[in-house]
């Protein structure tokens, strides 16, 4: 058996996400458990993609955004969202330099390699608004100059679901440009006590750089090249019809639940998320369980529910698991 | 004055003299009547003839329409209905044709009538109008007898049946809508004889995959598949294709899984929860894992795999099937408990 191409490509995927293992080493120093998390964010990275984390507090979401860009040898900016908050304060502002007699812009912390984005929710939307031009097209406009965001550029966004008073939701525009949204649960018991254990000792293990920026690009030069056959193409593409029309795919009880299904950018989502599995995976092809392994985080925020689903106790994860035991594997 | 004429004959002179006044009454009566003559030459005449006074029943009854006017006069013929009475009917009528002899012009319509009765028959009278300077009259034709004889009938022969209507050639003209219209419908029957025959081959189709065990079902599928020779042919991938599709359909109607929903990985696990031998899972999955290989890796076994791939399926359906006694027994012990 031999397939030429395909070999060649998982011995590139190989070399190429050699360094994965490194940057698991140094995250797993201050980052108990929480692998299903670390492993989207490494998806969200390698494939272009912004992340929102959602999970109550104290589940290490900020930690592991800020580890991350710690082991990588990257700029990074935090913005704690807050009621308050104005967009000149993430993208920065025009300011007038008395010496020079002309106006300078002053960059706001858009303006770095990882942006955090903590309890996003809590700022009105103009503000949630703001980020729209960066995560979309990766330039910030200030006064008449535009500015292209230096590669790799993601936005990681945390949000808290149990409060609601004194939080906005996300507009739908808003939640569409990020590419996965994970929700965060509690560690293993074991994990946990490990956790207790760390903090009670007051370690702080500081996180090192251990690859840069450039290997992250060529990276995702690699997870663009992963081979997607037109079989899994269709495969991804008759769950998205199936979140927008259930009644094709013969799941006629889902069509009074959903109000709205998925936009093309989720079928592009889904394609370059499963890509990127496979590619953390060690493969330079994809196959039905990527496309599976990825399809809850990059749909459920892209699936709009009724108000009878609503009734009915039926979330996302309800039809997407539906969906997915309905639509035939290739 | 034709009355003082009748009642005092003799006081008419008859040598009037210059003198005398009654002279140049008479003088100018005479005038008058002269003139009156002159003018009948020019007058308007109109008649109503036929040529023939016998006629049979239902025969037609040529009349000819004849009127005759000074050029500058404008008439109107009779106007014809379709019946004029009871028992005369208007057959058809020719238009009217006008012929120029001097200053008159002379008139003719032939008007075909039918007569529904028999003896004689007056034809009716035609009433023509004329107008000369702006003054309208009419004239009226003598009416015509007929003598319409009925059909005679030899009693001393025997009554004779009703002719057929005779029968006229037909035209290809005439039958060329006949012939499309029975093109079209003979085209509408064959194509709904055809797309009711390949819908119910299609149900066939789908009622077979329930209808017969699902052993039987899937080593047909296979067989089909073998004659295919598409791996013989280079189209691996379809060969891989369909052999898990048969496979995973197997395993659905035998095992109620629904396989054609799940990945390899999946199906495996669902498995592992039945009551299968090591052996012929683990040769399934090897199978299951090289069509993902084929599929979605662009892999390219070579022959004895692809040889072996079709052997593993039907060995894995042999060691598996329900057999029809089992079946039947399992069936009379559900109806015994």
């Amino acid at each position: 058996m031999e397939s030429i191409d395909i070999k060649t490509l998982n011995e590139k995927i190989q070399q190429d996400s050699a360094f994965l293992e490194l940057l698991n080493i140094e995250i797993g120093k201050s980052i108990v458990g929480q692998k299903y998390m670390l492993e989207r964010l490494m998806i969200a990275l390698l494939s272009q993609g912004h992340i929102l984390l959602e999970g109550v507090p104290g589940l290490a979401k900020t930690l592991a955004i800020k580890s991350l860009s710690d082991a990588i040898d990257t700029k990074f900016s935090r913005i704690q969202f807050t009621p308050d908050l104005l967009p000149a304060d993430i993208l920065g502002t025009m300011i007038y330099n008395q010496a020079k007699g002309n106006f300078e812009a002053k960059k706001g912390p858009v303006f770095s390699n990882f942006l955090l984005a903590d309890e996003i929710n809590r700022a009105p939307a103009k503000v949630q608004s703001a980020l729209l031009q960066a995560m979309q097209e990766r330039v910030i406009t200030l006064g008449d100059t535009t500015y292209k965001l230096e590669e790799p550029f993601l936005v990681m966004a945390t949000q808290n679901p149990i409060e609601q008073e004194g939080t906005y939701n996300l507009p739908e525009a808003q939640v569409d440009r990020f590419m996965l949204k994970v929700k965060i649960g509690y560690p293993e018991f074991e994990e946990e006590r490990q956790i207790m254990r760390q903090n009670v000792a007051g370690k702080n293990p500081n996180i090192m750089p251990v690859i840069s920026a450039q290997t992250i690009l060529q990276a995702r030069d690699t997870v663009r090249q992963v081979y997607m056959d037109e079989k899994i193409e269709k495969y991804i593409l008759d769950i998205i019809f199936a979140t927008r029309d259930a009644s094709k795919y013969k799941i006629e009880n889902l069509n009074h639940l959903i109000s709205y299904g998925g936009s093309p950018r989720a079928s592009i989502s889904l394609a370059m998320a499963s890509k990127a599995y496979a590619f953390i995976k060690r493969r330079g092809y994809v196959i039905p369980e990527d496309v599976r392994a990825v399809a809850h985080d990059v749909l459920r925020h892209r699936i709009g529910i009724t108000y009878e689903a609503e009734a009915e106790n039926i979330t996302q994860e309800h039809i997407i698991d539906t969906i997915l035991n309905r639509v035939e594997v290739p | 004055m034709r009355e003082i004429l009748h009642k005092n004959p003799s006081n008419i002179s008859l040598y009037p003299t210059l003198g005398n006044s009654f002279f140049w009454i008479n003088t100018i009566l005479i005038f008058f009547i002269l003139l009156s003559y002159s003018s009948s030459a020019n007058a308007q005449t109109a008649s109503a003839s036929t040529k023939d006074k016998e006629f049979l029943i239902g025969d037609w009854i040529p009349v000819d329409l004849f009127m005759s006017a000074p050029t500058n006069n404008k008439v109107a013929f009779p106007n014809l209905n379709d019946s004029i009475s009871e028992t005369i009917e208007v057959a058809n009528y020719t238009p009217i044709d006008t012929i120029k002899k001097g200053n008159q012009n002379e008139y003719h319509q032939l008007v075909n009538l039918i007569v529904f009765d028999t003896g004689k028959i007056n034809l009716p009278q035609f009433q023509f109008l004329i107008e000369n300077n702006g003054k309208i009259d009419s004239i009226t034709s003598q009416p015509i007898l007929v003598h319409v004889a009925g059909v005679k009938i030899d009693t001393s022969k025997d009554i004779k049946d009703i002719k057929e209507p005779l029968k006229v050639p037909l035209t290809f003209k005439e039958i060329l809508p006949y012939i499309i219209g029975a093109l079209v419908a003979i085209l509408i029957i064959a194509l709904l004889i055809w797309f009711f025959k390949y819908r119910k081959k299609k149900k066939e189709k789908i009622d077979e995959k329930y209808t017969l065990p699902p052993h039987v079902w899937a080593l047909k599928e296979l067989d089909k598949l073998q004659q295919k020779k598409l791996w013989q042919s280079g189209d691996v991938k379809n060969y891989y294709s369909e052999l898990t599709d048969i496979a995973r359909t197997y395993i659905e109607l035998r095992y109620k899984i629904p396989a054609m929903e799940k990945t390899t990985d999946e199906l495996m696990a669902s498995m592992h929860k039945g009551v299968l031998k090591q052996s012929l899972k683990t040769d399934l999955n090897e199978v299951l894992t090289l069509s993902d290989f084929v599929k979605f890796a662009k892999a390219q076994p070579d022959f004895m795999e692809n040889e072996n791939a079709i052997k593993v399926v039907k060995d894995f359906i042999d060691k598996t099937k329900i057999l029809e006694e089992e079946a039947n027994k399992n069936k009379s012990k559900k109806g015994i408990q």
